[in-house]
């Protein structure tokens, strides 16, 4: 297709600026979209209950804290937040601690069929919940650990485990060879080399990892809906609100909702600049 | 090949200490419970009925689930819940990371991928619960704009036909930036010179979109389909918390069919791995797609 070629004439750059207008604005309506159900539910959590069904929606309306306090004098709310905070604190910890010594043993010497352990890692990662949620569900009450707190966390790193391995083995892969083989000449022991060089340099990714586990164990519903009864985490404690009855507490189930979400956004505002170099190393691009 | 490149020089020193205890735990953790879920599967176990002992029944537990009409039924509400989500964000996706690419700096975009990532924190139960607030046939804000328009309120999560598709709507609405971000980095790899000689030769905008962007935008399109698809088949919490897989079981899903039949109604947990297991084959088969097209292991 040769034509002849041509410069933008006046006409065509306008055009160009109007679609470019246009562009913008579809962009903004998408993410008011994309942001007015979370302002939504922020201001419901500061609302009457008046100001929740009122129609049209409120948008001036006076703040009120009574959400917030509901949950916690009538609902103990605090205690599904410190088992939350426990469990993921377990689950992430342990999967750190063990995740990162297997990656750098993948990273720093040749394995036996390295790319099938390789990949076996990460395929347990996309096994479906619901197989590995059956069985133990059929385990755990066989055993009578059923709605304990520590075999929930231990479930958990069933997810966290590979998810750590795979993002710690990207990291190690970028420190040079040659910062271990100048510690080890100097005398220092393999494991000394991991502790003392691998690890320390590779904190940006120990926080990378330790946020996105935190987040998927914070915000997991499915395990630990099948496998708590009475220790409820956040998020059962917030599926919960569904089943109270017709009378559903809107302004409340907010106030728990803006609770759970919070921990979640701030820490990903943290990891911001990392998540985004996530995703474009998730695309395949370095 | 790097892994040559980054052995120990000179050493063959393994460190099997560091290796062996991770993979021990994986393998505790996710694979001997799926060992068992085979086990499970393959006899006729109901945890209602711990005292019975387990009667070995081959296959029959698959055959069963595969000619019941509801676990059928789980199975169609799965994909159609899949195709109508992915086909919706991979759309919208596209449109949105072209305009974004477009038209705005690159500082401008930097910004816009953080507020992309934003809503993906936020815990599926909250995001549901949020939704469910806004489908509300009476307090809710979108039926509110339904009547400003002019038109009838509709009862999203409790018409039949309908209320598969708006759970699925919270999907679109939650998980399409993961979509835009992935094409967004596909955009930027894009060598300019290539748009450049089309448009020298006189290609129009949309040419060179159909002909040039998209093709070599292919291979970003399959790793975001893959992995929303692989996330979307496993979907409990929107579903549970929006309509519990009602009415009747028009929303029930392969999730919520086996925590109902396994655990919440009959205790019939062989039936209900059997389903996880038939889904667990559907998810390797596509993981198997997905590591083809990433050509795993092999760095440039």
């Amino acid at each position: 297709m040769s034509r002849k070629r041509r410069a933008a004439p006046p006409a065509r750059r306008g055009r160009r600026a109007l679609g470019s207008l246009v562009a913008k604005l579809i962009v903004l309506g998408f993410f008011l979209v994309l942001y007015l159900p979370i302002a939504w539910m922020l201001t419901m959590a500061f609302k009457r209950r008046v100001d929740i069904t009122a129609m049209p929606p409120r948008i001036f309306f006076t703040p009120i804290l009574t959400n917030f306090e509901w949950l916690f004098v009538h609902q103990d709310m605090i205690w599904p937040i410190i088992r939350s905070v426990l469990v993921a604190l377990g689950s992430v910890g342990i999967a750190l601690a063990l995740g990162s010594m297997a990656a750098y043993a993948l990273s720093r010497a040749r394995w036996w069929r390295q790319q099938d352990i390789e990949f076996f890692i990460i395929s347990t990662r996309m096994l479906p919940p619901i197989a590995l949620i059956l069985p133990y569900y059929a385990i755990w009450i066989q055993f009578r650990l059923f709605d304990n707190l520590v075999a929930l966390a231990f479930v958990y790193l069933a997810i966290n485990l590979p998810l750590v391995i795979w993002l710690m083995l990207g990291y190690f892969r970028s420190i040079p060879v040659e910062i271990d083989e100048a510690a080890r000449v100097d005398g220092c022991s393999l494991i000394g080399s991991f502790w003392y060089i691998a690890l320390p340099v590779s904190k940006g990714g120990l926080t990378v990892a330790a946020i996105l586990g935190f987040i998927y164990t914070w915000g997991e519903l499915f395990f630990a809906y099948l496998l708590t009864a009475v220790n409820k985490t956040v998020p059962v404690a917030l599926a919960s609100f569904m089943v109270v009855g017709l009378d559903v507490r809107y302004g409340e189930m907010a106030a728990a909702g803006t609770l759970a979400a919070i921990p979640s956004l701030i820490l990903t505002i943290i990891a911001r600049n990392s998540l985004v170099s996530g995703f474009r190393s998730l695309a395949g691009l370095r | 090949m790097t892994d040559r490149r980054r052995r120990w020089s000179g050493r063959e020193e393994k460190p099997r200490l560091l290796l062996l205890p991770p993979l021990l735990a994986l393998l505790v953790v996710a694979l001997f419970p799926l060992g068992y879920a085979i086990y499970i599967a393959l006899h006729n176990i109901n945890v209602a009925t711990p005292h019975i002992e387990p009667v070995f029944v081959g296959l029959d537990n698959f055959r069963r689930v595969l000619t019941t009409a509801r676990s059928v039924n789980a199975f169609v509400n799965t994909f159609n819940y899949v195709l109508f989500a992915i086909a919706v964000q991979l759309v919208l996706g596209l449109l949105i990371a072209v305009l974004i690419h477009r038209s705005f700096s690159q500082r401008g975009q930097a910004w816009l991928a953080v507020l992309l990532i934003l809503p993906m924190a936020i815990p599926k139960v909250v995001a549901a619960l949020v939704w469910n607030v806004i489908y509300n046939p009476l307090v809710g804000p979108l039926n509110y704009l339904l009547s400003v328009v002019g038109l009838r309120p509709v009862a999203w999560l409790q018409q039949p036909g309908l209320a598969l598709y708006s759970v699925a709507m919270v999907d679109v609405w939650q998980w399409t930036p993961f979509v835009v971000l992935i094409l967004l980095a596909g955009l930027e790899a894009q060598p300019r010179e290539v748009h450049e000689a089309a448009e020298i030769d006189g290609a129009t905008g949309f040419q060179s979109f159909l002909f040039i962007t998209l093709p070599l935008l292919k291979p970003f399109v399959t790793v975001a389909v893959l992995f929303r698809s692989l996330e979307a088949m496993r979907t409990f919490d929107y579903i549970y918390v929006l309509t519990g897989g009602g009415p009747g079981i028009t929303t029930e899903t392969l999730d919520l069919y086996g925590y109902q039949i396994g655990v919440a109604e009959q205790g019939a947990i062989s039936i209900a791995t059997a389903a996880a297991l038939l889904l667990l084959l559907v998810t390797i088969i596509l993981s198997t797609i997905w590591v083809r097209q990433m050509k795993w292991g092999a760095e440039p």
